[in-house]
């Protein structure tokens, strides 16, 4: 299945967690396991803001939020 | 006299938070002894509590994912597991999230301890439309599976007494275990082959050669020390097979998909289908769209509603008014101290810090749609908007960060591997208007557009999203040759915004804004002052004026005087300078406030081609130097500096020269 997952990102388009749930059949919270273990293993990346720890002080931690969690396909992942 | 020995231990596992401790404390009551793990942190919970005439030992392991070795608690799990041998494990599932739970299920079976399972909040299930059939998942699973509402008690003795039933016949223990994929079975029939007789005591080594194919630090590390020269030949067969990851964690999703086809029903009610029925609308391709507009209109609409009459106010009556105090207070001083303080500091800085009401609506504007859930929808939705002009995947991920600022949001450009990529991605992300930009526009919009204001807002905010996709398309497909970059949003569930989180953001903004007006845009004040004020001590003659006259052929083809395109210029090192030199230049202050002082003076035309000019010009030097150091080129900053202006001259000149023939230009 992660393969098959792995295969379905790289054809790219507008891919949510959800969509994907529901492309594959399974939960939400199943598909989110499936892409922390493709991040695991180093096939996605999590996007992370800035890097920065100071986000209590920083007047741009709001806007992190704007996009919720996203995971990007690194090049090991599209297979380059 | 001594404490009888326990008939049998059962430990208790699952994730964190799906009911282990109401488990064990329903079973042990106050008869527990609380620990630390040998050479760990981690607290463990060790009881004991009789069975139908048996002593039972109970052991609560930490919460755990996983048994990756991706934390101390998963490490410590299977650890006493493998080297303590309880005699059954009781693992609690969650029933709401049973699949994700089941994941550790398919990890536990490769261990030598027998399962029994326990789903959880069966109740919670229910109410959100979920179906389990325990008895459809033990039949697949070949595990014996007990539903439970641990909260009230219910199913924790009959998931003991199977616990007791299995560990008293182990021969019944025959578990449906997930495989690994078949072309990469031989690969791990031939790492074991490699490390057996290496491997720890207790530990199975079919386990140890998994753990080894999945690239598990801890194993491996173990296994390298242990094998010493032999690790060679292991390393170069888990080298050349480094996508095992995917045949041995593949195995897992698929085994867990096909035990829960028949024994699950998902919700089709319930908070997360609500998410979904919105987000059917709010992330369709063409309404998704409409909804954006149409809360950015309302957003854009209530800040100048309420903001503009309140930033008046302000201006009126406490930038003039300080402003027309200074002579008294200073009096005797001499003219350009009085000068500076009227004109350089209030009038510019003050000016600038009247935009708080309008700030302060914006920012918690956003920060409703953020803490809501709507922004990453937004953000999803542009995607989508923009993938016909070859932005899309990684690149958006910037692009949507430069609202809040631009610096940040180039910075955020290191997602992208990919040189070309990169680096046409750090070139498109300036041209995203960034707060201070567009607190600009909101102020000078209704002094320059009256009523259309907000209609005027919309089209000058569109107009660099338009260049973006232009330019997008120009450099991807001469750089790109229309290669896609993949990306996943997990969009958050919706929720009703939290005032404190919302005054949080609004805090740290505002915070933020003050302390740019505290320090770069009272130097330019100054120094604009200054510039304008000697020699002589009228503006007309000041150097300002003299080097401003320099740009009077192109300011004419803009139908802008010189302290508009000196402002233009003075926004390179803050966005709000725009309005802090225009309020000195203009001499707002004591006599009248900006508003004033601009209205009469400039036509629509020229208001239109200027505040064109100021979304789209070469951005300020903080975000230049982002552009420098992530680019690692001086060529392509200034490349980009030439880009941006001609940019914003060639547009500002085509809409000046447009409105005027339109009869704007009056």
């Amino acid at each position: 299945m992660l393969e098959k997952l792995l295969k379905r990102i790289s054809q790219g388009g507008n891919l949510t967690a959800q969509s994907l749930a529901a492309e594959f059949g399974v939960s939400r919270a199943l598909m989110e396991a499936m892409l922390a273990d493709l991040a695991r293993a180093g096939y996605l990346r999590a996007v992370e803001r800035c890097g920065k720890d100071n986000c209590r002080s920083c007047g741009e931690a709001p806007v992190c939020k704007v996009q919720g969690k996203v995971w990007v396909q690194t090049q090991k992942g599209s297979g380059e | 006299m001594s404490e009888p020995s326990p008939a049998f231990t059962i430990a208790l596992a699952g994730q964190p938070n799906v009911g282990k401790s109401t488990v064990y404390n329903f079973l042990t009551g106050e008869a527990q002894y609380v620990s630390n793990w040998p050479g760990k942190t981690s607290e463990t919970r060790a009881g004991t509590f009789e069975f139908e005439g048996d002593l039972i030992r109970l052991v609560d392991l930490p919460g755990t994912y996983s048994l990756s070795a991706n934390s101390v608690e998963e490490q410590i799990a299977r650890e006493y597991i493998i080297e303590q041998r309880p005699d059954v494990l009781l693992v609690i599932l969650d029933a709401v999230t049973l699949e994700r739970n089941l994941y550790l299920v398919a990890e536990l079976l490769h261990l030598p301890v027998k399962l029994v399972l326990g789903i959880n909040r069966m109740d919670l299930a229910a109410g959100q439309g979920m179906h389990i059939e325990p008895q459809v998942l033990e039949a697949a699973l070949h595990v014996p599976v007990v539903p439970l509402v641990a909260q009230h008690g219910e199913g924790i003795r009959e998931a003991v007494a199977a616990a007791v039933r299995l560990a008293r016949s182990p021969q019944s223990w025959q578990p449906n275990r997930p495989v690994i994929r078949a072309d990469h079975q031989q690969v791990l029939a031939a790492v074991e082959d490699l490390i057996r007789g290496h491997v720890p005591a207790h530990y199975p080594p079919g386990w140890i050669a998994m753990k080894l194919l999945e690239g598990d630090r801890v194993v491996t590390d173990t296994m390298k020390a242990r094998l010493g020269a032999a690790w060679a030949p292991v390393h170069d067969l888990l080298v050349q097979h480094d996508d095992a990851f995917l045949a041995v964690a593949g195995g897992r999703y698929d085994w867990i998909a096909r035990m829960v086809r028949a024994a699950v029903v998902r919700p089709r009610s319930g908070e997360v289908s609500q998410t979904d029925r919105i987000d059917h609308i709010a992330t369709h391709p063409f309404w998704g769209v409409v909804i954006l507009l149409a809360v950015m209109a309302a957003l854009f609409g209530l800040t100048f509603a309420l903001g503009v009459p309140l930033q008046g106010w302000l201006e009126q009556h406490v930038v003039q008014a300080a402003a027309a105090a200074v002579p008294a207070l200073l009096r005797g001083a001499p003219d350009w101290l009085v000068s500076l303080a009227a004109h350089g500091i209030i009038g510019g800085v003050g000016t600038v810090l009247t935009l708080l009401p309008i700030l302060v609506l914006f920012f918690a504007g956003m920060g409703v749609l953020e803490d809501s859930g709507y922004m990453a929808r937004a953000a999803f939705v542009m995607d989508r908007w923009m993938h016909p002009f070859g932005l899309h995947g990684k690149s958006f991920l910037p692009l949507s960060f430069g609202v809040g600022c631009n610096v940040p949001a180039v910075m955020e450009s290191r997602i992208i591997e990919e040189p070309s990529a990169r680096r046409i991605t750090i070139l498109l992300t300036p041209f995203v208007p960034c707060f201070p930009r567009l607190s600009v526009v909101v102020l000078l919009a209704p002094i320059f557009f009256g009523a259309k204001a907000l209609a005027y807002s919309l089209l000058l905010f569109s107009l660099p999203l338009i260049f973006i996709a232009l330019y997008g398309k120009i450099f991807h497909e001469l750089f790109q040759k229309g290669k896609h970059n993949a990306f996943i949003m997990e969009l958050p569930l919706y929720q009703k915004p939290s005032a404190r989180a919302i005054l949080k953001s609004v805090g740290a903004r505002v915070v933020d804004f003050l302390q740019g007006a505290s320090t770069i845009i009272l130097v330019v004040s100054v120094a604009m002052w200054a510039l304008s004020y000697f020699p002589g001590g009228q503006i007309e003659s000041s150097y300002l004026a003299l080097w401003g006259r320099q740009l009077a052929p192109l300011s004419r083809l803009l139908g802008m005087d010189w302290q508009m395109a000196v402002a233009l210029i003075t926004s390179m090192l803050r966005s709000e300078n725009t309005l802090s030199t225009l309020s000195v230049l203009y001499g707002a202050g004591a006599q009248h406030g900006l508003a004033a002082a601009l209205a009469g003076q400039i036509a629509p035309a020229a208001g239109l081609a200027f505040l064109s000019m100021q979304v789209l010009f070469v951005p300020c030097v903080a975000t230049l130097a982002a552009v420098r150091t992530e680019s690692k080129s001086w060529g392509w900053m200034f490349a980009y500096v030439a880009l941006r202006l001609a940019t914003a001259l060639a547009v500002g000149v085509l809409v000046y020269q447009v409105g005027r023939l339109l009869g704007w230009g009056a």
